[in-house]
């Protein structure tokens, strides 16, 4: 998609040159501005922390140093030391002492108000009891217990913010010891400082903005000073942020983390090692960085500003520069997308002008270039074309040369053999490597070298060949071949190619055919001249017999008895029979050797003439005939007759016991026409099938139905005549249809 | 922290990955892991108030789930005696109590294997209370005066008196009221009250008062302690640890949301008013924490100074005598009443009776059963004072006879009090207490017990003050959270 989009169009790639020189210097150099500026306001807010904290921590140590010199001028002062060392001397209620109780409490009671110390009071340095404080409530009670009395026994001692239950409030002590001008220690001076002006120093917070603050954290993690958040949290709050622990580890520092309400703050802190105590200068982040959030911003809006001119500025430029482009683009997709004449426009002078002229040019010469470029394409294509075929073709010659069944041998023009497959080779008992070496004569038997040459005129003259041959195989044996062989291009050569056969079985089997069938011509004629001669010859003999039983019956009639009688007319049946016997075989051998030649028959004609003839037997059978319309058929014409004779006889014949009824008819059938005779006779069984069509084959006794059996032997061999084929289609008493066909032309009568 | 931060910086983004799917592993064991929460029972000192505010916020703020805790936090009341505490805890009934520390030493003393973990309240709540213009400001100017002491605070103020130097005597005590009206009315003078209990209610009357607190006079006692017994520090003391972190979270929590451990504290129980409620988190809290010490903290000097005065103060004597006496006159009485057929001389004659009447006291004292009615001693370890007339003894113990001649009589009463003991040459204190057996023999005789020993005895019994409470728990959880 990157490619597309950066090839996709030069206005755009310039668009987005000018913006990247733009934008990236312009990036680089507001990061640069805006970090440097960021750097620069982190480090002041920092700085600004982290003085703010040294500031505080100093005035801090000043409000305490203060209170500190306070008490140590009180315990230095000679009218203190005096009043306690009187009291020290004498016992309670002794004139002297209470002189210097009252003494004692009115200096207390003064100092209090001035030194911010209050109540003020004064502890015997044995067991901490108060002796004298400017709030009189405060004497007697035992602070003996207390830290600022023991620390304070020794040297000043400022305490650490706590909540004082007599007080009722958080408070600091100050303590410092009384010593008498030997440095025994009289009592110790303690005082409750006023954490006012520690809470004023804590939350002056000029120059801390709207969310800065500072506090105080003791050891303990407890706040010491109130928040700026949350009302009470002095001694009521314990503060466990990173920068607190850091701070109570010794350390000072400044970073960036949660604070105690869990918002996001840079702060400073610091360990105040005298006060044991962590100081705390914070501010939230949102509001110490908002100055980086406005340069970020500045910096933006003044980048997305020079981005928008700039890219303003790139539109018009590139356009200037891609217009004319882009005009040319246009014209050269117009040219691109067939139309030669197209011109592209000039208008000015510059390199793109020139450059469309220059195009312009180029246009012209191509197009007169154009048509003979094509044709140049075209011949390439087909070239392409017939090389590709001729590639594919080689290739499949191979495979057919090797794989195929016949013997191929491959002569080269000189008729040397130059290649031969596995089964030339297996066929002629040579090696391959040896056929290559052979005379194709050498494989052929020399009473044919003749059929070769005529191969090799036949090639001149047709460029193809095929014959028969007789080979020979190493072994010397010879065998019958068919061979086919044409000229071939192979490899930019011309071959021989020779597809070799062995026939030899086949050859031998059709010699003995051949045989056979002129054996069976020659017993054929035989047959049918016997049969012609012995019924013609035998005639006679029988016409003797019948003409002198007649004679014989004619003359001795009256002297013969009635059994002579009866045995005459049996002789006399007997040789009618015969005669009719021979008549039928007469007929039967004359159907082939009396036919003539065909001519167009029409069969409606031979019916009629059929039915003519039938006449009398018709009528005395009362059998109604169905006629169907008959086509011309080529034919012998009273062969014909006696064809639908005999058919219609027998259809009269073989009736059941209603009266016959015969159906003639004809159908168009590929190349011939299909006649069909139905009766609704007896039928007969399919079983019998061709047996109905033998010489003298009856399915009945003489007596059932009368007939020497030789009809339907005569309509099929007249059929057979005609070229057709007969058979029928029958059920037992459910009557017979016989067919024939009859072809359209006739045909070579075998 | 310096050395936590090289090593944050060392770490690589990879590093980071690991160290979160390492938090996540973690976070998801710990998260089944709080599932199954370990039962905990803690009895409190008293009913529910803000006064247990922290527990109740280590409860509902969720710091005791947070160490797999199902804290039950049992109100005390007025029939449940600090004895019966102890023993509750001792006997595994119950895991942590809270209670005074006085009682903690008072078990401690007893022999009971008990231990201070933490002390809640730093400072205790009793303070001395008077009208501001009553010109008593301080516990010295009571002398003199009325003042109601509570029983529970007799041990504080006599050891503020002691401290003072004031004599008990010139103190006119009134027998306390848990009342305002004798304060306000002028009837009394001062009243010894608790700070967050009666407190409260006489600040409620919008009169200013002098609060005298027994702290400010040198008087240290620790009040609000959580104990537990040696076997669970022995046997658990993770769970010991978890309970006593969780419970110091809850009391921090307390302090820094009052008003919000008001309204747990409400949830346990609802008649309270919110009111009082807030004004005991508010005056309760500089007793828990001042700022100066850390919550729960114990110092063994206070410990020690606690023991210190109530032995000075026989109290734990007294506490043990007493207690011996009462079990050996119940003992007496059951036994009577179990064998009503019995006289007088048939109990005398049947070794089992001997084994209950004669008990030793302290190191050296001894139980003796006498005849209400005339102090004839009929059970003494000394075979030849048995039966003895007590006229002789009389004469020689005068001092005990004031006390004996209290109980007997026609009808018995129970007495005690220090006699002085002279034996060769030497004086030496004793106390004793008499306890009347309440039942009779079957001719008619009616009984008391005394128990009695030396006061010196005790204190050979000192019980080690290290052996009170343990900074074990505590000084783990602030070094290992802060």
């Amino acid at each position: 998609m990157k490619i597309k989009f950066w090839r996709k169009s030069l206005r755009t790639r310039l668009l987005g040159l000018f913006l990247l020189l733009a934008i990236i210097p312009l990036a680089v150099i507001g990061y640069l501005a805006y970090d440097l500026g960021r750097q620069r306001i982190v480090r002041d807010v920092e700085n600004h922390l982290k003085s703010v904290a040294i500031l505080k921590e100093q005035e801090i140590q000043t409000w305490v140093e203060h209170l500190e010199h306070t008490m140590l001028w009180l315990t230095s002062s000679p009218g203190v030391k005096n009043d306690l060392a009187v009291m020290s001397a004498q016992i309670p209620d002794q004139p002297a002492y209470e002189t210097a109780h009252a003494s004692l409490t009115d200096e207390l009671s003064r100092v209090a108000n001035l030194a911010h110390l209050s109540p003020i009071f004064l502890m015997d340095h044995i067991n901490g009891e108060i002796v004298a404080s400017s709030h009189a409530e405060w004497g007697g009670q035992f602070r003996g217990d207390r830290k600022y009395f023991q620390e304070g026994k020794d040297e000043v001692y400022v305490s650490g913010i706590f909540h004082s239950l007599r007080l009722g409030q958080p408070t600091m002590v100050v303590a410092a010891p009384i010593k008498d001008s030997e440095g025994r220690l009289l009592g110790v001076l303690a005082g409750h400082a006023n954490l006012a002006p520690l809470n004023e120093i804590m939350q002056e917070r000029s120059g801390l903005g709207e969310t800065g603050e500072t506090y105080l954290v003791n050891n303990a993690n407890l706040m010491l000073t109130e928040s700026r958040f949350e009302p009470e949290v002095a001694l009521k709050k314990w503060v466990f942020t990173e920068s607190v622990s850091r701070a109570l580890a010794g350390e000072s520092g400044v970073g960036v983390y949660d604070d105690y309400r869990g918002e996001v703050v840079i702060g400073a802190y610091r360990w105040l090692e005298e006060r044991d105590m962590a100081l705390l200068a914070e501010m939230d982040r949102s509001e110490a960085f908002g100055p980086i959030i406005m340069l970020r911003n500045t910096v933006l809006q003044a980048g997305f500003l020079v981005a928008v001119i700039v890219g303003f500025l790139s539109v018009f430029v590139a356009r200037t520069f891609t217009n004319p482009l882009r005009q040319l683009v246009e014209g050269t997709e117009e040219i691109g997308g067939g139309n030669l004449d197209y011109r592209i426009e000039v208008e000015g002078e510059d390199e793109i002008d020139q450059l469309a002229q220059a195009f312009n040019a180029m246009v012209e010469s191509l197009q007169e270039v154009t048509a003979s470029r094509d044709e140049l394409n075209t011949e390439i294509a087909e070239r392409k074309r017939i090389e590709k075929a001729l590639r594919a073709s080689e290739e499949e010659f191979r495979e057919i040369f090797n794989a195929t069944s016949d013997a191929l041998i491959l002569l080269d023009e000189e008729g040397r053999i130059a290649q031969v497959n596995e089964t030339a080779s297996e066929l002629y008992g040579y090696a391959r490597e040896e056929m290559l070496t052979l005379d194709p004569r050498h494989l052929i038997h020399p009473d044919y070298h003749h059929v070769y040459q005529q191969f090799l005129a036949d090639l001149e003259k047709k460029g193809e060949f095929s014959g028969e041959t007789m080979d020979i195989r190493k072994s010397g044996d010879s065998f019958y071949t068919d061979v086919r062989g044409t000229t071939v291009r192979f490899q930019g050569q011309e071959y021989i190619l020779a597809a070799i056969r062995d026939v030899t079985e086949q050859k031998e089997a059709e010699l003995k055919l051949e045989e056979t069938m002129r054996e069976l011509e020659r017993s054929n004629e035989e047959l049918q001249r016997f049969a012609y001669v012995a019924s013609h010859d035998l005639q006679e003999p029988l016409r003797m017999v019948t003409s002198y039983l007649q004679l014989l019956v004619r003359r001795y009639g009256d002297r013969l008895d009635g059994d002579a009688q009866e045995f005459i007319d049996y002789a006399v049946d007997g040789a009618s029979r015969m005669k009719q016997l021979i008549n039928d075989l007469l007929t039967y051998s004359r159907v082939d050797t009396r036919g003539v030649s065909l001519q167009p028959v029409d069969v409606e004609q031979v019916l009629d003439d059929v039915l003519e003839n039938l006449q009398f037997r018709v009528e005395e059978t009362e059998a109604g005939i169905i006629r169907h319309p008959l086509p011309i058929v080529p034919g012998d014409k009273s062969q014909l007759e006696q064809l639908f004779q005999n058919l219609i006889d027998n259809a009269l014949k073989f009736r059941g016991n209603e009266a016959p009824r015969v159906e003639v008819g004809a159908e168009k059938g590929d190349g011939e026409w299909v006649f069909s005779v139905k009766d609704n006779g007896i039928g007969m069984d399919s079983r019998f099938k061709d047996r109905v069509f033998i010489i003298f084959q009856r399915l009945h006794t003489r007596d059932e139905y009368e007939g020497t059996g030789i009809g339907l032997a005569v309509s099929k061999r007249i059929v057979e005549r005609h070229g057709g084929e007969i058979w029928y289609e029958s059920e037992p008493g459910e009557g017979t249809t016989f067919y024939f066909t009859i072809p359209d032309e006739p045909e070579t009568i075998s | 922290m310096s050395s936590q931060n090289q090593i944050f910086q060392r770490l690589s983004w990879v590093d980071w990955i690991w160290v979160l799917i390492g938090g996540l592993i973690l976070s998801g064991c710990s998260g089944r892991a709080n599932r199954v929460l370990e039962p905990v029972d803690v009895q409190l000192k008293w009913v529910h108030q803000a006064q247990f505010a922290g527990f109740y916020s280590g409860e509902k703020e969720g710091f005791y789930r947070e160490e797999n805790l199902d804290v039950t936090l049992r109100p005390g009341d007025t029939h449940l005696t600090p004895a019966e505490i102890i023993n509750n805890l001792v006997s595994g009934e119950t895991d942590f109590a809270i209670v005074g520390g006085d009682q903690l030493i008072a078990a401690r003393f007893r022999g009971e294997p008990v231990v201070a973990i933490a002390v809640i309240f730093q400072n205790n709540p009793y303070v001395y209370v008077s009208l501001k213009g009553s010109g008593i400001q301080r516990p010295q100017n009571l002398v003199g005066k009325k003042v109601m002491v509570p029983p529970d605070a007799e041990v504080i103020h006599r050891a503020l008196m002691e401290k003072l130097e004031v004599n008990l005597e010139s103190i006119e005590h009134v027998p306390y009221e848990r009342d305002t009206t004798p304060l306000m009315s002028e009837e009394i003078d001062a009243h010894l009250v608790y700070r967050t209990g009666l407190g409260l209610a006489l600040e409620e009357t919008g009169v200013d008062f002098n609060w005298m607190w027994v702290n400010d006079y040198g008087v240290h006692f620790y009040a609000d302690t959580i104990v537990t017994r040696e076997a669970l520090i022995q046997e658990n003391p993770e769970l010991v640890r978890r309970f006593l972190q969780a419970s110091i979270k809850g009391w921090r929590y307390a302090i820094e949301n009052p008003a919000h451990a008001v309204d747990l504290t409400l949830q346990y129980d609802s008649d309270l008013t919110r009111d009082r409620q807030a004004r005991m988190v508010e005056a309760q809290t500089p007793l828990i924490h001042t700022g100066e010490v850390k919550i729960g903290w114990m110092e063994r000097d206070v410990w020690k100074s606690m023991q210190q005065m109530l032995i000075e103060q026989d109290v734990l004597a007294i506490e043990d005598i007493e207690r011996k006496a009462n079990q050996t006159a119940q003992n007496m009485a059951s036994y009577i009443h179990r064998h009503p057929d019995m006289t007088l001389e048939e109990l005398q004659d049947d070794p089992q009776v001997w084994d209950i009447a004669v008990q030793t006291v302290g190191e050296t004292g001894y139980t003796v059963v006498a005849d209400a009615a005339t102090g004839r001693p009929y059970f003494h370890p000394h075979p030849d004072i048995v039966g003895e007339d007590p006229s002789q003894s009389r004469e020689a113990f005068p001092s005990m006879w004031e006390i004996i001649d209290r109980t007997i009589g026609t009808t018995c009463q129970d007495a005690s009090g220090f006699y002085e003991w002279s034996a060769d040459g030497e004086s030496r204190e004793k106390y004793t207490q008499l306890v009347c057996v309440d039942a009779e023999t079957a001719d008619g005789k009616r009984l008391f017990v005394g128990a009695s020993t030396f006061l010196a005895d005790y204190d050979l019994k000192k019980t080690d003050v290290d052996s009170l409470f343990t900074m074990r728990f505590l000084s783990g959880f602030y070094e290992g959270s802060e």
